[in-house]
């Protein structure tokens, strides 16, 4: 073998060469036409798009029907340009242009398209089928056990966009159902799940009592993890729905004193100065006072600084005094932020007398500009 | 003779066998970046960010700018940074003890004045003179610290830093509007994401109007036009393959984006390295990996900054070889790594090619090239095989590059014109000729000094204005 190597080495180098010249001047030509080939496809697809959202301006208008649409429709290509022009528009337009340029999504072809693509094998093209379902009118409810069974797995591309679909489509029990599997996903960030809370609100015209219910089911559950509780909780506050308010105190007020995380408390902590009443007020203080301002979490000692100022109650001044004190600068400088809240409290007064002049006037430089509001 | 013969036919068998590896590894490199990059766009889509302008329930970003005798730039760079379409963000520029007007300037035009901002001393870096901030500005503040080069003026940024998520940025660099929503979709993905790479392109030759870009064109001068190929080739078949095989060992300090807390975690950026980018990414791979802890670094192909390359021969020498100082200094730390299947395909994979192919390639082509002329002198091979050969090294070459930019056709078309595209196909064949080897010897040199020890900067000389309108 090596010899035969060394004594046909050129022949066969020459023929590597060649093979390179052929393929370097394949590539070459390659390149060259596929920019021709797609200047020319992008002139006639800019002319296609033109007509087309001509098209679509006058559908929206209520000047055409879907039929005289689908009349300059010919190739798969054109249906590609209708749907970006459909979900450009969309996310620019909103009321019943929205709504009505959501039946151009009911094209046959398009439904097609998607439906194939929801019976792929790939779970990204069955992804991009669920959204598309999130995004019908008419749905094909056949599909929904399929999609519903979708919301549960790993992959969280697909449970996340299969949960859009059902939360748009399915009753109750199921949004609760695909809303619960992709809080147990662990695999989906917050930041997800906070985007299946927007859109079940998007769907209920605003109305926050549904919402509010759902989530303080899955509060009641207690079978998350601390941080998914957190988010819960977070998701709930922000919310600032009234029914909700007795049922975050009385969270707050049941949860042990010992957490193995801070998340919970910390969240709940930061919501109590909004929804406490004057009956429970005097309680939750109480709370924060003896089993919150000495957690062994920074955190949580920082929420309870803030919220203590919030509440402004003169039996809380001596425990922000004490908190000056705080080995963590957040909560040093929270508890002395709260202070200053406090009629006649003057951060000149407060200062602990064993704090190094650096020290302090870090923290009162960050009070001033909090106060000023420069952040 | 005989015997010196024997051995330098050997030697050119293992060039010849290298070369081969080389080129097979960039291949499949290629083929995986193709459907990496096909996937990319497709995972893209997928997550709304609904809530992002309404909620603070999404991850919030500090930009950190390190400035560094920026005075010529500064200003058009740190508006386009406030400019970005994003909710919730701060812009941290820190003036690395500069010797010109950056500081001066900055104050000035953002009308800033000194603030009491309490720093906790997380990272080790050099004192921090004074924070600046702008009641107009609210989410500017500018760190005015000593001299202490990029790494250490990142740490101070970090320190000073109070969101999520940090996006270290070269003060010359310029993002694209709507770039940190699109990196904040890998971290909206994967809740287990720790550091993010973007894609950074060649701003020379482009037009920009207020921060942003108006018209991409090929640069003007042969080294930036050779240094646009560089660049695509190494963004969109180089990362994007490693990201195929969940081994990225290099984010941009030009442009990346990291999850605070796990930086803090490892330490923060290396101040005794001049890779300090490369290094982070390799380290925060071993902390998780050693830990067995879920963890993903990524390069996202679409999220795009522009960057101003050096047209200066010296200067890009400079900076080749600062690279290929930073590169030996990262795989040499972390030289546990090196085969070791513990590590995954980091181990196993990314680091014997960045070892072999990265690293030593100098030394195998230049010795090549010397070793070609003995051995045609000595008659110890055959002149034509050698032609041959070269003629292949350079079609290879070529093809790769085109079809890097074949890549970027096919995918993104930043470059819209076909005069474009034909330049930048032209200098993926004229870089065979002479810039590959002023480059190996270049990155040769920088492997010399890494041996010597030397881990100084090099000093970079910006153009003026190349993100004026």
């Amino acid at each position: 073998m090596i010899d035969y190597l060394q004594t046909h080495a050129i022949t066969i180098m020459m023929v590597v060469v060649l093979m390179l010249a052929a393929i370097s001047a394949m590539v070459l030509i390659g390149a060259l036409y596929s920019r021709w080939i797609l200047n020319v496809t992008k002139r006639n697809r800019g002319r296609k798009k033109e007509k087309l959202s001509e098209c679509v301006i006058q559908f929206i208008s209520g000047d055409i029907e879907v039929d005289e649409v689908q009349q300059i429709i010919h190739v798969e290509e054109d249906y590609r340009i209708l749907l970006e022009i459909i979900n450009d528009l969309s996310s620019k337009i909103d009321g019943p242009e929205k709504e009505r340029i959501a039946d151009l999504l009911e094209m046959e072809p398009i439904k097609n398209y998607y439906t194939s693509r929801f019976y792929s094998k790939n779970r990204l093209e069955q992804a991009k089928a669920c959204l598309y379902f999130a995004r019908q009118k008419s749905f094909h409810y056949s599909f929904l056990p399929k999609v519903l069974e979708y919301t549960a797995v790993d992959y969280p591309m697909l449970s996340y966009a299969a949960a859009m679909a059902v939360i748009v489509h399915g009753n109750e029990d199921q949004k609760r159902k695909a809303l619960k599997n992709q809080l147990l996903n662990e695999d989906l960030s917050d930041q997800a799940i906070n985007d299946l809370f927007v859109e079940y609100q998007n769907i209920s015209d605003g109305e926050l009592k549904e919402e509010v219910d759902i989530i303080m089911g899955f509060l009641k559950e207690n079978s998350y993890s601390p941080a998914r509780t957190a988010l819960l909780i977070k998701t709930l506050g922000e919310l600032n729905y009234h029914e909700s308010a007795e049922f975050l105190v009385q969270k707050f007020l049941s949860i042990p004193a010992e957490q193995e995380y801070p998340d919970v408390p910390r969240t709940l902590i930061n919501y109590m100065p909004v929804f406490a009443t004057s009956e429970n007020e005097e309680e939750i203080l109480n709370r924060i006072h003896t089993d919150y301002s000495v957690s062994t979490f920074s955190s949580v000692r920082e929420a309870c600084a803030k919220a203590m100022g919030m509440f402004m109650k003169d039996v809380s001044k001596p425990i922000l005094m004490w908190m000056l004190y705080d080995k963590d600068f957040y909560v040093r400088f929270y508890a002395a932020k709260s202070l200053v809240q406090f009629p006649g409290v003057e951060l000149s007064s407060i200062k602990p007398e064993d704090m190094e002049d650096k020290m302090w006037n870090e923290l009162v430089g960050e009070v001033e500009m909090a106060n000023e509001q420069i952040y | 003779m005989d015997l010196f013969l024997k051995i330098l036919l050997y030697i050119n068998v293992f060039v010849f066998i290298y070369f081969v590896f080389v080129n097979v590894s960039y291949i499949t490199l290629l083929y995986f970046s193709y459907v990496q990059t096909k996937r990319s766009r497709k995972e893209s889509k997928i997550f709304r960010l609904s809530g992002l302008f309404d909620s603070r329930l999404y991850k919030s970003i500090s930009i950190l700018a390190p400035a560094y005798n920026e005075e010529e730039s500064i200003i058009e760079s740190t508006r386009a940074l406030l400019n970005l379409e994003f909710t919730d963000y701060e812009v941290i520029v820190v003036n690395d003890g500069s010797k010109d007007e950056t500081l001066a300037k900055l104050i000035d035009n953002f009308k800033l004045k000194k603030i009491d901002r309490y720093i906790p001393n997380e990272l080790n870096c050099e004192p921090i003179k004074a924070v600046y901030g702008s009641r107009h500005y609210p989410n500017l503040f500018v760190v005015d610290k000593e001299n202490g080069r990029k790494a250490d003026a990142l740490n101070a940024g970090i320190n000073v830093s109070r969101k999520d998520l940090i996006c270290a940025v070269d003060s010359d660099t310029l993002l694209e509007p709507t770039v940190l929503q699109q990196m904040l979709m890998a971290f909206v993905a994967n809740p287990n994401t720790v550091a993010v790479g973007g894609v950074v392109r060649v701003a020379n030759g482009c037009t920009f109007n207020l921060g942003e870009v108006q018209k991409v064109n090929t640069p003007k001068t042969h080294i930036a036009r050779i240094q646009a190929v560089e660049y695509l080739r190494s963004f969109l078949f180089g990362r994007t393959g490693w990201d195929y095989f969940d081994s990225l060992l290099i984010i941009s300090g030009a442009f990346g984006v990291f999850d605070r807390e796990s930086v803090i975690k490892v330490g923060g950026y290396l101040h005794d390295t001049v890779g300090e980018d490369m290094e982070l990414v390799v380290r925060l791979h071993r902390y998780y990996r050693d830990r067995d802890e879920k963890y993903r670094i990524r390069f996202l192909p679409e999220p795009v900054c522009w960057t101003e390359v050096p047209e200066s021969w010296s200067v890009l020498g400079r900076q080749r070889n600062r690279w290929q100082r930073g590169l030996a200094d990262t795989l040499w730390r972390h030289r546990k790594m090196m085969l070791n299947p513990k590590y995954g395909s980091l181990g196993m994979l990314a680091m014997p090619f960045f070892l072999m192919v990265e690293l030593l390639s100098p030394i195998i082509e230049l010795s090549g090239y010397v070793l070609l002329a003995v051995s045609l002198y000595l008659g110890a091979i055959n002149v034509q095989f050698a032609l041959l050969f070269f003629t292949a090294a350079v079609l290879l070459g070529m093809i790769l590059s085109v079809l890097s930019v074949m890549l970027e056709e096919l995918t993104f078309r930043r470059y819209d014109r076909m005069r474009d595209v034909l330049i930048l196909i032209l200098y993926a064949f004229l870089e065979n000729f002479g810039y590959r080897q002023i480059h190996a010897w270049w990155r040769l040199k920088g492997l010399i000094d890494f041996l010597k020890g030397n881990k100084s900067w090099g000093e970079m000389t910006r153009s003026k204005g190349t993100f004026s309108s």
